[in-house]
């Protein structure tokens, strides 16, 4: 490098004076000691280079962690997610069907005999009946075996039904509830909301005391709407006291606001009394009412085997040609109910 | 420095790895011409405290050795630019001081050598004396040149200015300097 450095070299005295410098001893030694004895040592941990196959390494068990966590979670909501999907497509009506394995028998509901106080039918706001609507499980419901109203078909199911079912079946067996709590949708299309009337269903005798549907109705006082509530607390009471008997309580059917004469040609059919629902037809009573299992009046008349409630039915407009969720007619419900002679005259 | 020496990058390597013996043996090749530097960058300074500095200098360098990157640049470029540093900042510190404040060590050697002894110490003393008319980068760059042997580029490198200017700040040392050279050349 030398001969590039335009510099002139050291001459002798430069390299005289360097060498006077460099030669001085003094306190060498001494120097040398105290630098060594404060000289940090160093950090070798520190200093020493990890090898990156080894750093690398250490990662891998995270890695393999979230990747492990991420399948399970998702394992899990695949899993929680299916059981819903399924409820999803179950069909409410399929699930009464009476092909099941383990009954819950629901007596249908029979119209009351004559109650302490008889009180008139009041129609409520929209907002108070709902309140008394039970409301809708979560769950699928487990299926049921709907008894009839008639009195020799639930001694029948009474006799083959285990002994738990017996126990709710009894409340159907015993006399007349104090209201009617089956719904029944009509068939026709009726767009504005069927309003129930929580009073109890009159006495055969004096059945002109229920008011028609379609009669007007003055906006009740507030203390008028307090008792009106309280009868739909007393009504809503008495069906759960029948356990559940009624297809209004069921899953398959929301509870139906019926009209009163509605319940009364129901209860009429029910309990096979054609005079109680002649005045109830007369009342304006539909003829088309279907219960949960879309059987009509017609059905339900021709499987108790009353053949002067049939006549009073087919003369009202009822119609022979109806089926059920099932598909049976009028005529398969009366031969079910070993009525043959009703079964050909419906054909 | 002979050839089965390993060299200083190699030492302080070495340092870095937990061998304090590596640092002394660096220590003790580099420490005459560390110590002339910082001697003669204080003078005139008393030798307890260019001795501070000195040791100070090397501390620092021990600390910033893991800083040291060997392919940038040399190791005595490196080490002299951490000691000019810490130079720098004491001379930046200190106050001025008078010209009658002189070195009591350099004294007593004046007066105890021998003739030879006594003639490199006047030599010595009347480039120290020259010295004082310089400036500091015109000082620091005639004795990295004739005390340490440093290259012009080195030289540049240390100082950190360019390699014209470090030629230029040398060319006038020397010429101040020339005068008390001759003086003592011819007797």
């Amino acid at each position: 490098m030398a001969e590039f450095d335009p510099i002139p070299p050291r001459d002798d005295a430069e390299v005289a004076y360097a060498q006077a410098l460099l030669g001085d001893e003094a306190g060498r030694e001494h120097r040398r000691a105290r630098l060594m004895a404060a000289l940090p040592r160093p950090e070798a941990a520190a200093a020493t280079p990890v090898a990156r196959t080894e750093l690398a390494w250490r990662w891998w068990p995270y890695a393999w962690g979230l990747l492990a966590m991420g399948l399970l979670l998702a394992t899990l909501l695949v899993l929680r997610g299916r059981p819903a999907d399924l409820g999803q497509k179950i069909d409410p009506r399929l699930a009464a069907a009476p092909a099941a394995s383990k009954p819950v028998v629901v007596a249908q509901a029979e119209p009351a005999t004559a109650p302490a106080a008889p009180l008139p039918p009041v129609e409520l706001p929209r907002a108070a009946a709902k309140v008394t609507a039970p409301a809708k499980p979560l769950v699928a419901p487990p299926p049921m075996v709907v008894a009839d109203a008639s009195e020799p078909q639930l001694r029948r199911e009474v006799q083959a039904a285990p002994p738990a079912a017996v126990e709710l079946l009894k409340p159907a067996l015993e006399p007349p509830p104090a209201a009617p709590v089956m719904a029944a949708a009509p068939v026709r299309p009726a767009p504005a909301p069927v309003v129930m009337a929580a009073a109890p269903a009159p006495p055969p005798a004096a059945p002109a005391t229920v008011a028609p549907a379609a009669a007007p109705v003055a906006p009740p006082s507030q203390s008028n709407q307090s008792e009106a509530l309280a009868r739909i607390d007393v009504a809503a009471g008495l069906a759960s006291t029948r356990s559940r008997s009624s297809l209004a309580a069921s899953d398959a059917v929301p509870a139906k606001l019926m009209a009163p004469a509605d319940a009364t040609l129901l209860a009429a059919v029910n309990r096979s009394d054609p005079s109680a629902a002649r005045s109830a037809l007369q009342a304006g009573a539909s003829v088309h009412l279907r219960d949960a299992r879309g059987r009509s009046l017609l059905m339900l008349a021709a499987r108790s085997g009353s053949r002067e409630m049939v006549e009073l039915l087919l003369t009202a407009g009822a119609s022979r040609d109806d089926r059920d969720l099932q598909g049976w007619t009028a005529a398969d419900h009366a031969r079910d109910g070993h009525h043959d002679e009703l079964s050909e005259r419906l054909r | 420095m002979p050839a089965s020496e390993p060299a200083d990058e190699e030492l302080i390597a070495s340092y870095l790895r937990g061998d304090m013996g590596a640092f002394d043996r660096l220590y003790r090749r580099h420490d005459r011409k560390t110590f002339a530097f910082v001697r003669q960058m204080l003078h005139p300074t008393d030798r307890a405290t260019v001795e501070d500095l000195h040791q100070e200098g090397w501390l620092a360098v021990a600390s910033k050795a893991a800083s040291f990157a060997p392919g940038k640049a040399r190791f005595s470029t490196w080490l002299y630019t951490v000691l000019r540093n810490r130079v720098l900042d004491h001379l930046r510190a200190r106050q001025p001081q008078r010209d009658d404040e002189a070195d009591p060590d350099q004294l007593a050697s004046v007066a105890a050598g021998p003739d030879q002894v006594l003639a490199e110490k006047r030599l010595v003393q009347a480039v120290e004396s020259s010295l004082l008319a310089l400036s500091v980068e015109q000082r620091e760059a005639f004795l990295l040149f004739t005390v340490v042997e440093l290259s012009l580029a080195e030289i540049a490198d240390v100082t950190q200015a360019l390699q014209e200017t470090a030629k230029a700040r040398l060319r006038y040392a020397r010429e101040a300097l020339r005068h008390r050279l001759s003086e003592w050349r011819d007797g």
